[in-house]
Protein backbone atom coordinates (compact mmCIF):
# COMPACT_ATOMS: atom_id res chain seq x y z
CA UNK A 1 0.00 0.00 0.00
CA UNK A 2 2.68 2.30 0.73
CA UNK A 3 4.43 1.78 -2.42
CA UNK A 4 1.49 2.47 -4.14
CA UNK A 5 0.88 5.89 -2.11
CA UNK A 6 4.78 6.11 -2.57
CA UNK A 7 4.13 5.55 -6.74
CA UNK A 8 1.16 7.77 -6.79
CA UNK A 9 2.53 10.97 -5.17
CA UNK A 10 5.90 10.89 -7.58
CA UNK A 11 3.58 10.89 -10.43
CA UNK A 12 1.80 13.57 -9.53
CA UNK A 13 4.90 15.34 -8.51
CA UNK A 14 5.88 14.16 -11.67
CA UNK A 15 3.52 15.96 -13.56
CA UNK A 16 3.46 19.46 -11.43
CA UNK A 17 7.35 19.79 -12.23
CA UNK A 18 6.53 18.64 -15.47
CA UNK A 19 3.92 21.87 -15.52
CA UNK A 20 5.94 23.85 -14.19
CA UNK A 21 8.84 23.44 -16.21
CA UNK A 22 6.83 24.12 -19.66
CA UNK A 23 8.80 26.53 -21.58
CA UNK A 24 6.88 29.94 -21.48
CA UNK A 25 4.95 30.81 -24.34
CA UNK A 26 6.71 33.77 -26.36
CA UNK A 27 4.43 36.59 -26.15
CA UNK A 28 3.99 39.32 -28.87
CA UNK A 29 5.54 42.43 -27.66
CA UNK A 30 2.77 45.24 -27.84
CA UNK A 31 3.31 47.71 -30.60
CA UNK A 32 5.09 50.63 -29.11
CA UNK A 33 3.01 53.14 -29.59
CA UNK A 34 3.90 56.39 -31.37
CA UNK A 35 5.16 59.43 -29.32
CA UNK A 36 2.66 62.15 -29.97
CA UNK A 37 3.96 65.47 -32.04
CA UNK A 38 4.84 67.71 -28.83
CA UNK A 39 4.84 71.87 -30.30
CA UNK A 40 6.66 74.51 -27.69
CA UNK A 41 6.33 78.19 -27.94
CA UNK A 42 6.38 81.54 -26.22
CA UNK A 43 2.78 82.35 -27.32
CA UNK A 44 -0.29 80.87 -28.99
CA UNK A 45 -3.60 81.88 -30.71
CA UNK A 46 -6.20 79.17 -30.95
CA UNK A 47 -9.23 79.79 -33.37
CA UNK A 48 -11.89 77.33 -32.46
CA UNK A 49 -14.60 78.44 -34.97
CA UNK A 50 -11.36 77.52 -38.21
CA UNK A 51 -9.25 75.16 -36.30
CA UNK A 52 -6.41 76.75 -36.61
CA UNK A 53 -3.75 77.47 -33.52
CA UNK A 54 -0.65 80.61 -34.17
CA UNK A 55 1.99 79.53 -32.50
CA UNK A 56 4.12 83.07 -31.92
CA UNK A 57 8.55 82.86 -30.18
CA UNK A 58 10.66 80.15 -30.05
CA UNK A 59 8.31 77.74 -31.36
CA UNK A 60 9.67 74.61 -31.41
CA UNK A 61 8.23 71.13 -33.14
CA UNK A 62 9.59 67.87 -31.86
CA UNK A 63 8.07 64.73 -34.13
CA UNK A 64 9.25 61.16 -33.28
CA UNK A 65 11.15 61.49 -36.76
CA UNK A 66 11.88 65.52 -37.21
CA UNK A 67 12.82 68.53 -35.53
CA UNK A 68 11.92 71.86 -36.38
CA UNK A 69 12.08 75.25 -34.97
CA UNK A 70 10.82 78.81 -35.95
CA UNK A 71 9.81 81.97 -35.06
CA UNK A 72 5.35 81.83 -36.26
CA UNK A 73 3.49 79.06 -36.87
CA UNK A 74 0.38 78.58 -38.42
CA UNK A 75 -1.02 74.95 -37.65
CA UNK A 76 -4.58 73.35 -39.19
CA UNK A 77 -5.62 71.63 -36.33
CA UNK A 78 -7.22 68.22 -37.12
CA UNK A 79 -10.76 67.59 -36.58
CA UNK A 80 -12.20 64.45 -36.13
CA UNK A 81 -9.20 62.21 -35.64
CA UNK A 82 -8.16 63.15 -39.03
CA UNK A 83 -3.92 63.63 -40.08
CA UNK A 84 -2.34 67.28 -39.29
CA UNK A 85 -2.46 68.40 -42.84
CA UNK A 86 -1.46 71.95 -43.42
CA UNK A 87 1.46 73.28 -41.38
CA UNK A 88 3.12 76.88 -42.60
CA UNK A 89 6.38 77.56 -41.11
CA UNK A 90 7.47 81.44 -41.28
CA UNK A 91 11.21 83.08 -40.34
CA UNK A 92 14.78 81.53 -39.43
CA UNK A 93 13.08 77.80 -40.32
CA UNK A 94 15.32 75.32 -39.34
CA UNK A 95 14.79 71.18 -39.50
CA UNK A 96 16.88 68.48 -38.79
CA UNK A 97 16.26 64.97 -39.17
CA UNK A 98 18.26 61.78 -39.93
CA UNK A 99 16.98 60.16 -43.19
CA UNK A 100 17.41 56.20 -44.33
CA UNK A 101 21.23 56.11 -44.80
CA UNK A 102 21.52 57.04 -41.36
CA UNK A 103 22.58 60.85 -42.36
CA UNK A 104 21.96 63.99 -40.68
CA UNK A 105 19.71 66.20 -42.80
CA UNK A 106 19.84 70.37 -41.48
CA UNK A 107 17.83 71.79 -43.28
CA UNK A 108 17.93 76.10 -43.34
CA UNK A 109 15.19 78.21 -44.87
CA UNK A 110 13.27 81.10 -44.35
CA UNK A 111 9.60 79.68 -45.06
CA UNK A 112 8.46 75.78 -45.17
CA UNK A 113 5.25 74.61 -45.58
CA UNK A 114 3.64 71.05 -44.83
CA UNK A 115 0.97 69.69 -46.59
CA UNK A 116 -0.56 65.89 -46.14
CA UNK A 117 -3.43 64.81 -48.77
CA UNK A 118 -4.53 61.51 -48.85
CA UNK A 119 -5.77 60.87 -53.01
CA UNK A 120 -7.30 57.21 -53.37
CA UNK A 121 -4.56 55.18 -52.29
CA UNK A 122 -1.82 57.68 -52.72
CA UNK A 123 -0.46 59.65 -49.30
CA UNK A 124 1.04 62.94 -50.54
CA UNK A 125 2.94 63.82 -47.53
CA UNK A 126 5.36 67.09 -48.86
CA UNK A 127 7.21 70.30 -46.91
CA UNK A 128 7.97 73.00 -49.41
CA UNK A 129 10.78 74.91 -48.27
CA UNK A 130 10.92 78.58 -50.14
CA UNK A 131 13.21 81.50 -48.79
CA UNK A 132 17.09 80.29 -49.88
CA UNK A 133 16.88 76.89 -48.53
CA UNK A 134 19.56 75.08 -47.84
CA UNK A 135 20.17 71.05 -47.25
CA UNK A 136 23.57 70.35 -45.04
CA UNK A 137 24.58 66.76 -44.71
CA UNK A 138 27.80 65.09 -43.94
CA UNK A 139 29.17 65.21 -47.14
CA UNK A 140 27.77 68.10 -49.50
CA UNK A 141 25.76 71.12 -49.16
CA UNK A 142 22.73 71.99 -51.35
CA UNK A 143 20.92 74.96 -52.80
CA UNK A 144 17.31 75.01 -54.14
CA UNK A 145 14.84 77.00 -54.62
CA UNK A 146 12.11 75.89 -53.79
CA UNK A 147 13.30 72.90 -52.35
CA UNK A 148 10.44 70.05 -51.68
CA UNK A 149 11.31 67.17 -49.54
CA UNK A 150 8.65 64.74 -50.08
CA UNK A 151 8.04 62.54 -47.18
CA UNK A 152 6.50 60.14 -48.06
CA UNK A 153 8.81 58.67 -50.82
CA UNK A 154 12.03 59.92 -49.32
CA UNK A 155 13.02 61.98 -51.71
CA UNK A 156 13.93 65.72 -52.32
CA UNK A 157 12.69 67.30 -54.95
CA UNK A 158 15.13 70.54 -56.29
CA UNK A 159 14.93 73.11 -58.93
CA UNK A 160 17.87 74.11 -60.41
CA UNK A 161 19.99 72.73 -57.29
CA UNK A 162 23.58 73.56 -56.67
CA UNK A 163 25.69 71.41 -54.78
CA UNK A 164 28.76 71.98 -52.85
CA UNK A 165 30.37 68.84 -51.98
CA UNK A 166 32.19 68.87 -49.06
CA UNK A 167 35.17 66.28 -49.65
CA UNK A 168 36.54 68.67 -52.74
CA UNK A 169 35.05 71.92 -51.11
CA UNK A 170 34.68 72.97 -55.06
CA UNK A 171 31.27 74.31 -56.44
CA UNK A 172 30.16 71.73 -58.47
CA UNK A 173 27.81 72.14 -61.49
CA UNK A 174 24.20 71.49 -60.93
CA UNK A 175 23.49 67.91 -60.84
CA UNK A 176 20.47 65.68 -60.71
CA UNK A 177 20.82 64.24 -57.36
CA UNK A 178 17.51 62.37 -56.88
CA UNK B 1 -12.84 66.86 -32.32
CA UNK B 2 -14.56 70.13 -33.25
CA UNK B 3 -13.65 73.70 -32.16
CA UNK B 4 -16.70 75.41 -33.05
CA UNK B 5 -18.40 74.88 -30.22
CA UNK B 6 -18.12 78.44 -27.80
CA UNK B 7 -17.23 77.67 -24.16
CA UNK B 8 -18.62 80.96 -23.09
CA UNK B 9 -22.58 81.89 -24.28
CA UNK B 10 -22.52 85.78 -25.18
CA UNK B 11 -25.13 87.30 -22.88
CA UNK B 12 -28.38 88.58 -24.51
CA UNK B 13 -28.00 92.20 -24.27
CA UNK B 14 -31.23 93.57 -26.51
CA UNK B 15 -33.20 94.71 -23.63
CA UNK B 16 -30.64 96.79 -22.18
CA UNK B 17 -29.82 97.98 -25.59
CA UNK B 18 -33.82 99.20 -26.02
CA UNK B 19 -33.18 101.03 -22.62
CA UNK B 20 -31.80 104.63 -22.38
CA UNK B 21 -30.77 104.17 -18.20
CA UNK B 22 -28.77 101.24 -18.16
CA UNK B 23 -29.35 101.09 -14.35
CA UNK B 24 -32.81 100.39 -14.87
CA UNK B 25 -32.64 97.67 -17.45
CA UNK B 26 -30.74 95.84 -15.17
CA UNK B 27 -32.42 96.53 -12.49
CA UNK B 28 -35.28 95.00 -14.66
CA UNK B 29 -32.97 92.03 -15.68
CA UNK B 30 -33.10 91.41 -11.77
CA UNK B 31 -36.64 91.20 -11.13
CA UNK B 32 -36.42 88.50 -13.91
CA UNK B 33 -34.33 86.78 -12.57
CA UNK B 34 -35.86 86.78 -8.89
CA UNK B 35 -38.73 85.27 -11.16
CA UNK B 36 -36.87 82.00 -12.21
CA UNK B 37 -37.82 78.91 -11.02
CA UNK B 38 -34.33 76.96 -10.06
CA UNK B 39 -34.74 73.47 -11.10
CA UNK B 40 -32.01 71.82 -10.16
CA UNK B 41 -30.22 71.55 -6.40
CA UNK B 42 -26.78 71.14 -7.43
CA UNK B 43 -26.02 75.03 -6.74
CA UNK B 44 -26.13 76.13 -3.41
CA UNK B 45 -26.23 79.50 -2.52
CA UNK B 46 -24.58 81.12 0.30
CA UNK B 47 -25.44 84.40 0.48
CA UNK B 48 -27.73 86.56 -1.51
CA UNK B 49 -26.00 90.29 -1.51
CA UNK B 50 -25.27 90.65 -4.82
CA UNK B 51 -29.10 91.09 -5.21
CA UNK B 52 -28.65 94.41 -3.59
CA UNK B 53 -26.13 95.60 -6.30
CA UNK B 54 -27.37 95.94 -9.45
CA UNK B 55 -24.30 95.68 -11.81
CA UNK B 56 -22.81 92.49 -9.60
CA UNK B 57 -25.79 90.82 -9.66
CA UNK B 58 -26.87 91.26 -13.63
CA UNK B 59 -23.18 89.98 -14.12
CA UNK B 60 -23.71 86.32 -11.96
CA UNK B 61 -27.21 86.27 -14.07
CA UNK B 62 -25.53 86.70 -17.25
CA UNK B 63 -22.89 84.90 -16.53
CA UNK B 64 -24.69 81.53 -15.76
CA UNK B 65 -26.60 81.98 -18.67
CA UNK B 66 -29.40 84.61 -19.31
CA UNK B 67 -29.79 83.37 -23.23
CA UNK B 68 -31.77 80.20 -21.16
CA UNK B 69 -34.09 80.68 -18.64
CA UNK B 70 -33.87 77.19 -17.69
CA UNK B 71 -30.13 77.21 -16.09
CA UNK B 72 -29.90 77.91 -12.70
CA UNK B 73 -28.78 80.97 -11.51
CA UNK B 74 -26.46 81.58 -8.70
CA UNK B 75 -26.46 84.97 -6.82
CA UNK B 76 -23.97 86.22 -5.16
CA UNK B 77 -21.33 83.78 -3.46
CA UNK B 78 -22.18 80.44 -5.42
CA UNK B 79 -20.19 77.59 -4.20
CA UNK B 80 -19.85 74.11 -6.26
CA UNK B 81 -22.12 75.52 -8.88
CA UNK B 82 -22.86 73.53 -12.15
CA UNK B 83 -24.40 75.65 -15.68
CA UNK B 84 -25.53 73.96 -18.50
CA UNK B 85 -26.07 75.30 -21.96
CA UNK B 86 -28.29 73.90 -24.55
CA UNK B 87 -28.33 73.71 -28.23
CA UNK B 88 -30.88 75.76 -30.13
CA UNK B 89 -34.07 74.18 -31.07
CA UNK B 90 -34.84 70.89 -31.91
CA UNK B 91 -32.20 69.94 -29.68
CA UNK B 92 -32.86 71.57 -27.13
CA UNK B 93 -33.15 68.83 -24.87
CA UNK B 94 -29.03 68.04 -25.33
CA UNK B 95 -26.58 70.26 -23.29
CA UNK B 96 -23.87 72.05 -25.22
CA UNK B 97 -21.36 73.71 -22.94
CA UNK B 98 -21.25 72.70 -19.00
CA UNK B 99 -19.89 75.00 -17.08
CA UNK B 100 -18.75 74.55 -13.48
CA UNK B 101 -16.54 75.83 -11.05
CA UNK B 102 -15.72 75.32 -7.04
CA UNK B 103 -16.67 78.57 -6.00
CA UNK B 104 -17.84 82.41 -8.33
CA UNK B 105 -17.18 85.36 -6.02
CA UNK B 106 -18.57 88.46 -7.39
CA UNK B 107 -15.64 90.76 -7.87
CA UNK B 108 -15.77 95.27 -8.45
CA UNK B 109 -16.97 95.98 -12.01
CA UNK B 110 -19.38 93.62 -12.60
CA UNK B 111 -16.54 91.03 -12.83
CA UNK B 112 -16.38 87.13 -11.38
CA UNK B 113 -13.50 85.33 -9.98
CA UNK B 114 -14.38 81.86 -10.71
CA UNK B 115 -12.09 79.10 -8.61
CA UNK B 116 -11.67 75.21 -10.33
CA UNK B 117 -13.17 76.42 -13.33
CA UNK B 118 -13.98 73.32 -15.68
CA UNK B 119 -15.92 74.15 -19.41
CA UNK B 120 -16.90 70.83 -21.15
CA UNK B 121 -18.27 71.31 -24.74
CA UNK B 122 -20.06 68.76 -26.34
CA UNK B 123 -20.83 67.51 -29.83
CA UNK B 124 -24.61 66.80 -30.94
CA UNK B 125 -23.98 63.64 -30.34
CA UNK B 126 -23.48 63.48 -27.25
CA UNK B 127 -19.39 63.25 -27.44
CA UNK B 128 -16.79 65.46 -25.23
CA UNK B 129 -15.53 68.04 -27.93
CA UNK B 130 -13.20 70.06 -25.90
CA UNK B 131 -12.40 70.15 -21.93
CA UNK B 132 -11.15 73.08 -20.46
CA UNK B 133 -9.80 73.64 -16.64
CA UNK B 134 -8.71 76.64 -15.10
CA UNK B 135 -7.74 76.74 -11.07
CA UNK B 136 -8.69 80.32 -11.44
CA UNK B 137 -10.10 82.96 -13.87
CA UNK B 138 -11.83 86.50 -13.70
CA UNK B 139 -14.98 86.31 -15.81
CA UNK B 140 -16.33 89.49 -17.73
CA UNK B 141 -19.47 88.43 -18.39
CA UNK B 142 -20.90 91.78 -20.25
CA UNK B 143 -17.41 91.33 -22.37
CA UNK B 144 -17.89 88.17 -22.92
CA UNK B 145 -13.87 88.25 -21.90
CA UNK B 146 -12.46 85.20 -19.00
CA UNK B 147 -8.33 85.82 -18.32
CA UNK B 148 -6.32 84.55 -15.71
CA UNK B 149 -2.27 84.96 -15.18
CA UNK B 150 -1.97 81.63 -13.55
CA UNK B 151 -2.23 77.73 -15.42
CA UNK B 152 -4.94 76.59 -17.66
CA UNK B 153 -5.25 73.22 -19.65
CA UNK B 154 -7.31 72.06 -23.01
CA UNK B 155 -7.86 68.40 -23.99
CA UNK B 156 -9.94 67.50 -26.68
CA UNK B 157 -12.78 64.84 -26.30
CA UNK B 158 -10.68 61.88 -27.83
CA UNK B 159 -7.53 62.97 -26.16
CA UNK B 160 -5.84 63.54 -28.90
CA UNK B 161 -5.10 66.96 -28.41
CA UNK B 162 -3.67 68.66 -25.19
CA UNK B 163 -2.68 71.97 -24.60
CA UNK B 164 -1.18 73.71 -21.54
CA UNK B 165 0.23 77.31 -20.98
CA UNK B 166 0.34 80.03 -18.28
CA UNK B 167 -2.28 82.95 -18.66
CA UNK B 168 -4.34 83.12 -20.80
CA UNK B 169 -7.19 85.20 -22.57
CA UNK B 170 -10.81 84.04 -23.50
CA UNK B 171 -12.64 85.89 -26.55
CA UNK B 172 -16.21 84.56 -26.35
CA UNK B 173 -17.13 86.58 -29.88
CA UNK B 174 -14.09 84.89 -31.75
CA UNK B 175 -13.95 81.65 -29.57
CA UNK B 176 -10.45 82.53 -29.62
CA UNK B 177 -8.28 82.01 -26.28
CA UNK B 178 -4.45 83.43 -26.30
CA UNK B 179 -1.91 81.51 -24.27
CA UNK B 180 0.99 84.04 -23.51
CA UNK B 181 3.48 81.90 -21.48
CA UNK B 182 5.04 78.28 -21.47
CA UNK B 183 2.58 76.70 -24.73
CA UNK B 184 2.89 73.33 -25.00
CA UNK B 185 0.43 71.07 -27.32
CA UNK B 186 0.41 67.25 -27.99
CA UNK B 187 -0.75 65.95 -31.10
CA UNK B 188 -1.37 62.46 -31.26
CA UNK B 189 -1.66 61.84 -34.94
CA UNK B 190 -3.22 58.70 -36.21
CA UNK B 191 -1.83 56.71 -38.65
CA UNK B 192 1.38 59.04 -39.09
CA UNK B 193 3.83 57.72 -41.90
CA UNK B 194 7.17 56.81 -40.41
CA UNK B 195 8.47 57.61 -43.63
CA UNK B 196 11.33 60.69 -43.58
CA UNK B 197 13.70 58.82 -41.50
Amino acid sequence: MNKIIFLLMMVVGGVVLAQTNLPATKVKAPAKPKAPTEINSDAADFHMNIHQAIYRGHVVVVDPQVRMTCTWMLVDLPTGGDHLNHVLAVTNVVVDFVDQKGQTNHVTAAQAVYDYKVVGAMTNETVTFSGNPIVEMPTMTIYSEPLVWDRAANKYHFTEPRMISKDTGTNGPAQKLF
Amino acid sequence: MKFKAAIWQRPDLNGARLCRRPAAAIRKLLRLTLRAQPRSAKIRIRALPAIFNPAVGAAIFLFVGMNDPAQQLPVGHATDFTSNQYFEPPHGQQVKMKLSGAEALPLPGGLLDVRQLRVETFALDGKTEVVVRAPQCTYAPLDGVANSAGHMELHSGDGRLHVEGDGFLWRQTSSSLTISNHVRTLIDMPGATMSGT
